[in-house]
């Protein structure tokens, strides 16, 4: 049986990137969400939230109707900055923000709100500026909440299905992600390779998941009183 | 030093309370504001330290307005140069002893000053070890050492003796007694202990349901024969004594009480207090 890992290869390479992005898009909206008293932060928590309890195809769905050549943003986006987002990668980076955005931001937000807020004032009466005691005060103290963000984005852009066969479809080297290759050798009854497939992704998660627990507690052991 | 006339209204879970607070304070004192919780002494410290706004009124420290909301003056917590003790002492669990003095400093190579500061607070031998494993006595030092270090001219300190044992309390009185003058601070301390107010402070600042209602030296406040209004919470009858618990606006007495008085509970009542001999 002849292995073709690309479809492997450009699933980490799509979780990596998107984990990255999610991390430097997550801080500051979390960090935004923690502590701003605008009324309509219920409206954008629910707006971020949403692909948790949305079915994957439904965003992919819309995600395909608004990236297409024919609509508005797809449009301008295509004419402007001659940028294709469906059938494409950087259309899956999009989709994949989007769609793992709430596996960032919870932990972060939940990480920061359950920092005492003396600690944040403690720096500010120490002279120093928001932006320095996030850096140097708040996020060095929810180490836990980061990696438990960076680790649940990442998990979760690997195991993409829905969202990715609707707006990316299946092409090798740009659009094949692993969970598709399993789908398709499926569909092609090629079980071996579909077993291969599959097994690797398992292991994956599972080794994943269990280093995120166990960093964890190593974490937790050291900051368990503020 | 010190010119402070702020109001600001405070949400509870189920009122509401006006602060209305006028004060002076002068340089180089020693003062307590005292009263018993909820009665909004730490939102005015919070006032003065930049972490609260006002709903109006004004602050002025050593002839520089730090708030005045007429004119929307408002200078940040960063730039009124304090030094903040929080009742959980909020050391930063990321950084060591050391570490959480440096952070405060305002140049870091002041190592001849963080040294001092160590020796002072005598922490010389703890300077690399984590806040995590030290003892409530020791985070406390290590949170004055800290919030010297940006060399302040005034120290607001929040019930910081609060969950600390005897015997620490009477060691951080001496301390921070002697700290004080050596850096020649003006310091305010929130408190709800006549004890600790009179072996720290010069001054006693009484606030009930956030105004003040009197203030004087710790004598004049404390030991004074005086007269108090209060209402009777609760009645225990035992042995055919009745006890009350009365609420007198800054704080709740016992007291026994005559039985052919009759009095029920939400009853008002005066107290004549005797002279304080302690």
């Amino acid at each position: 049986m002849k292995i073709d890992w690309q479809p492997l290869l450009l699933s980490l390479e799509l979780s990596l990137i998107t984990t990255l992005l999610l991390l430097v898009i997550g801080i500051p909206l979390a960090y935004w969400l923690v502590y701003t008293k605008l009324r309509i932060k219920p409206l954008l928590e629910s707006i971020i939230s949403l692909p948790l309890v949305l079915p994957p195809s439904v965003l992919g769905f819309y995600l395909l109707i608004s990236f297409s050549p024919n609509s508005f943003l797809g449009s301008l986006l295509e004419h402007h900055f001659d940028l294709r987002l469906v059938f494409s990668f950087e259309g899956l980076v999009i989709a994949s923000l989007i769609y793992s955005l709430p596996f960032m931001v919870h932990p972060i937000q939940s990480g920061l709100q359950h920092l005492p807020s003396s600690l944040k004032e403690a720096s500010y009466t120490l002279g120093k500026s928001e932006r320095e005691t996030l850096f140097k005060v708040l996020l060095p103290n929810i180490g836990t909440s980061l990696l438990t963000g960076i680790i649940l984005t990442f998990a979760h852009t690997m195991g993409e299905f829905g969202v990715v066969l609707l707006i990316g479809g299946n092409i090798p080297g740009e659009t094949k992600l692993a969970s598709i290759a399993v789908y398709e050798e499926v569909e092609s009854m090629n079980y071996s390779a579909a077993n291969f497939y599959a097994t690797v992704l398992l292991i994956l998660s599972v080794v994943i998941l269990t280093s995120m627990f166990w960093i964890n507690r190593k974490l937790n052991k050291r900051f368990l009183f503020i | 030093m010190i010119e402070l006339n702020v109001k600001k209204k405070l949400f509870f879970q189920e009122n509401s309370m006006i602060l209305d607070i006028e004060l002076h304070i002068k340089k180089g004192s020693f003062t307590a504001l005292y009263g018993k919780s909820g009665a909004g002494k730490t939102t005015l410290l919070k006032i003065l330290a930049g972490l609260v706004k006002p709903d109006n009124g004004f602050i002025i420290h050593k002839g520089e307005v730090w708030n005045e909301t007429d004119k929307k003056i408002f200078i940040k917590p960063q730039n009124r140069n304090i030094g903040f003790l929080f009742q959980d002492y909020a050391l930063f669990p990321n950084m060591t002893v050391k570490e959480n003095i440096q952070f405060g400093c305002e140049e870091k190579g002041d190592k001849d000053f963080i040294h001092q500061l160590l020796k002072v607070t005598l922490l010389s031998n703890m300077a690399n070890k984590y806040p995590t494993i030290l003892s409530g006595g020791q985070k406390q030092r290590v949170a004055l050492a800290r919030a010297l270090a940006r060399k302040p001219q005034l120290l607001l300190l929040d019930e910081p003796f609060s969950s600390l044992d005897t015997e620490t309390k009477l060691n951080l009185y001496d301390e921070l007694k002697r700290i004080h003058q050596l850096f020649g601070l003006t310091t305010i301390l929130v408190s709800h202990s006549q004890e600790e107010v009179k072996k720290l402070c010069e001054k006693v600042v009484v606030i009930a349901d956030g105004k003040i209602v009197m203030q004087g030296t710790p004598k004049e406040v404390f030991n004074e024969e005086m007269e108090v209004e209060g209402t009777i919470l609760e009645i225990t009858e035992k042995d055919n004594i009745q006890t009350a618990v009365i609420d007198v606006g800054v704080e709740t007495i016992k007291n026994t009480l005559q039985k052919v008085h009759q009095l029920k509970t939400g009853d008002k009542i005066v107290i004549r207090k005797a002279a304080d001999t302690r």
